[in-house]
């Protein structure tokens, strides 16, 4: 090995420490904590600017150092640049649903449960809750299923769950402050008015995600969203008898 | 020479860029989706129905044990069902004959007979209405009466079991209006507990017959701030008293600082309706939420006006809330725990361009308030002990405190309507929030709590003072800067931060130039060796 060989190999290793270990710091999303502050992110720069191009636009900015998260009991600041980018959410886990009365297969009938769960996030912008099954129809029984609710008003939810002698139809109703404006009602429809009148505005799930709540604001005390479920099961229909199950999941996320 | 060495880094670089684009490419993206990630939240719950009849009974319970703990109490236990749908719960017997309906797995059963023979049975049933066979029957005899006479001691030896029987420990957990106390025993014990302001302990007593080594109970209707006595005494099985405790607990003081607003109040309109959104510091962040709505003048308290909404939430949506009137005022006062009002965050929402408190459209004079006596020293700023008013030099609040703004109540005429304040966001300036000033609870202050903004800069507060009629008879104007003190002792200059970030990490950096060296050496190696043998 010559000289300028290991001189090489000396630099190109020297190199890739400084690459390996510069990622390891921005790859960290809390790179600074004392007793006193914690900094969640923040960036070390050397220039800076405005980048744009058809498709993108970068803005990078050079030195913002002396910024972060700071936490107190009564209060908690992100201050500066690249510290809102990283907010925190969370939800308190939906409980089961057991639909009751029982529904007799042959007389039909109407059964109805509910589930609620809270939001807590510290997002300034609030969030979006929304809803989704696994199965379509939502509900099944080893391959006999109960139609998901549509709207006569679709794509409005209707202000009563309507279902003629004939059909079995499964469908919800959010209830709560923050519900959006599709499950709000004026006494007479749905999407019009402010009014969050519970078990009106009903709707069918679907394996798409149906959005049924959003916080403008933060909440850090929570947000609850409850979630009224109904079957109704038509005195002219037959529905296999069986337990019949609709796997369902509630997904919050930050705005 | 030094366009050589230019060149030759360049080279160097390119050399390394083609050799490690993967690598380093990998770096890259593990640092840009990292922080992107973990923004979501989910829930999979099933949602169950049950068509047909359901005729499946719960499993059969099984009866694990009856303890007869005292003469007149047994302690019964049993294990738990399962249901083809959904359990409803457990009926037990006591000589074939029910005595309790409970969902739990376990029963006290009191008020018996000493020295008698008792027979327990269980069976489960579900909601709808399906029950199972009856459990295992287990008999047990209660023991016999033993009269002792009491003594006044802290401990005392159980003749029974030859164990020493005190107080194991013992929890007060005093409120504004209750106490509760939670306690353990060496042997199983029923209570008294007394209470009272002084060693009479006359203010009331609870009598607890069922003997547990466990216990709890709560005492209510006390008086905020009060020192009570207690005196704890247990009662053994053989019917022995023993004085477990006395002393004394306070209860809490109840707060006499006011709420803190809601801050960022604001709107949207959409056709005739309105929607009001805010946001709630932390320390409000479970209190009751009231948005009062009158179309002549701010509502001044709760009850002045429509109350259009009560609630927890961060939002409202008024309906039809413009359709009559082209003005409405709303306030928004929190309602703390103890029922205790906030001054109000207050908003003029109009169809027309306004320019109502909240909307800093064109900048209007001063007015000094005529005939009266007032001056801007009045107008004073609390925050941490700190109190400035508008006739100080510069005010400077922290960005993350809360703060007060209060006038002298004999500083202001009583038939003046409503003092508001604004105050402008730091970062906007054409964005103001404001607040109403309540008289407060001892009537020597109108006063308002402002939630901290959170963001450093300059901004102005202005007071304004309106009469009956809704007219501004003062107004008053003071700039404030908001900085962050919080961290300022703490901060890390450059570049004194590089050197503390990349500190702990010498040893690593070491041993990971090592390890690289060692690698490209060895590829080196592989690469020189089919050159060396050619």
């Amino acid at each position: 090995m010559t000289f300028r060989s290991f001189y090489n190999l000396l630099l190109q290793s020297a190199v890739l420490t400084l690459i390996l270990c510069a990622s390891i710091v921005f790859v960290s999303a809390e790179v600074r904590t004392s007793n006193n502050y914690h900094m969640q992110s923040d960036s070390v720069n050397f220039s800076g600017g405005l980048s744009d191009s058809a498709s993108y636009s970068l803005e990078s900015t050079a030195g913002e150092i002396a910024t972060g998260l700071s936490d107190s009991a009564s209060y908690s600041l992100r201050a500066g640049y690249q510290q809102m980018q990283e907010v925190s959410i969370s939800m308190t886990a939906a409980a089961n649903v057991v639909m009751s009365p029982t529904i007799g297969g042959i007389t039909g009938g109407v059964a109805n449960g509910s589930t609620s769960v809270s939001v807590l996030t510290d997002s300034p912008a609030g969030y979006q809750l929304s809803i989704q099954t696994e199965d379509s129809p939502s509900m099944q029984k080893d391959g006999d299923t109960i139609a998901d609710y549509v709207p006569v008003a679709s794509p409005d939810p209707d202000l009563v769950f309507l279902t003629n002698p004939t059909q079995a139809h499964f469908g919800f109703s959010p209830e709560g402050d923050d519900i959006i404006d599709r499950f709000r009602d004026n006494g007479s429809l749905c999407d019009v008015g402010g009014n969050n009148t519970p078990l009106v505005c009903w709707d069918g799930l679907s394996i798409s995600e149906k959005i049924i709540a959003q916080g403008l604001t933060n909440h850090p005390g929570g947000a609850t969203t409850t979630i009224h479920f109904r079957v109704v099961v038509g005195g002219g229909v037959v529905v296999p008898e069986g337990e019949y199950v609709a796997t369902t999941t509630l997904t919050a996320i930050a705005l | 020479m030094m366009t050589h060495m230019v060149e030759k880094t360049l080279k160097l670089f390119r050399e390394i860029q083609e050799r490690y684009r993967q690598l380093i490419f990998g770096f890259f993206c593990l640092g840009v989706l990292v922080p992107a990630v973990s923004l979501a939240a989910s829930s999979e719950f099933n949602i169950r129905l049950l068509v047909g009849e359901d005729i499946t009974p719960p499993s059969t319970p099984v009866l694990l044990e009856v303890v007869p703990v005292a003469p007149t109490q047994i302690d019964v236990t049993w294990s738990v069902s399962a249901d083809n749908f959904m359990m409803g719960g457990y009926v037990l017997l006591r000589d074939s004959l029910p005595i309790a309906t409970t969902t739990l797995t376990t029963f006290t059963d009191t008020g018996l007979m000493p020295e008698t023979l008792y027979t327990y049975e269980v069976y489960a049933f579900d909601n709808a209405g399906n029950i199972s066979t009856t459990s295992n029957a287990l008999a047990t005899t209660t023991p016999a009466q033993v009269v002792i006479i009491p003594t006044a001691t802290s401990t005392s030896t159980s003749p029974s079991s030859n164990r020493v029987f005190r107080l194991v420990n013992l929890d007060i957990k005093p409120e504004t209006n209750s106490a509760l106390f939670s306690w353990q025993t060496s042997l199983p014990s029923r209570f008294v507990l007394r209470w009272g302001r002084s060693d009479a302990y006359s203010d009331g007593y609870i009598i607890n017959d069922v003997y547990r080594q466990s216990q709890q109970t709560s005492i209510t209707n006390l008086e905020p701030g009060t020192v009570y006595l207690y005196e704890l005494i247990g009662y053994m099985v053989d019917g022995r008293e023993v004085v477990l405790s006395r002393g004394e607990f306070k209860t809490k003081a109840r707060e006499n600082n006011i709420p803190v607003n809601v801050f960022g109040l604001n709107y949207q309109i959409n056709g005739h309706d309105v929607a009001l959104f805010w946001s709630r510091s932390a320390q409000i962040a479970e209190a009751t939420v009231r948005v009062v709505r009158n179309h002549l003048g701010y509502p001044t308290d709760p009850y002045d006006g429509a109350v259009v909404y009560e609630g927890t939430g961060n939002q409202f949506y008024d309906s039809g809330a413009l359709e009559f009137y082209p003005t409405q005022y709303y306030t928004v006062f929190v309602i703390g725990n103890d029922g205790t009002i906030s001054s109000g965050a207050v908003l003029k929402v109009s169809k027309s361009p306004s320019t109502g408190v909240g909307e800093i459209v064109t900048e209007v004079p001063e007015i000094n308030l005529p005939d009266f006596n007032f001056n801007r020293a009045n107008i004073i700023i609390t925050q941490g002990g700190q109190m400035y008013n508008f006739d100080s030099g510069k005010i400077v609040l922290s960005s993350a405190e809360t703060f007060l703004i209060s006038i002298p109540y004999q500083a202001l005429p009583r038939h003046l309507k409503s003092i508001v304040a604004t105050i402008l966001d730091p970062d906007n300036h054409r964005q103001g929030y404001s607040f109403l000033l309540r008289i407060n609870k001892d009537r020597t202050a109108y006063e308002a709590s402002v939630a901290p903004f959170a963001v450093e800069g300059v901004s102005r507060l202005e007071i304004e003072i309106f009469d009956f009629e809704a007219e501004v008879v003062g107004r008053y104007r003071k700039q404030i800067e908001f900085i962050y003190r919080g961290s300022s002792q703490n901060e890390v200059v450059f570049p004194d931060k590089i050197v503390s970030v990349f500190k702990p990490l010498v040893p690593i950096l070491g041993f990971l130039f090592l390890v690289l060296l060692f690698l490209l050496w060895f590829l080196f190696r592989r690469r020189q060796e089919p050159e060396d043998n050619h």
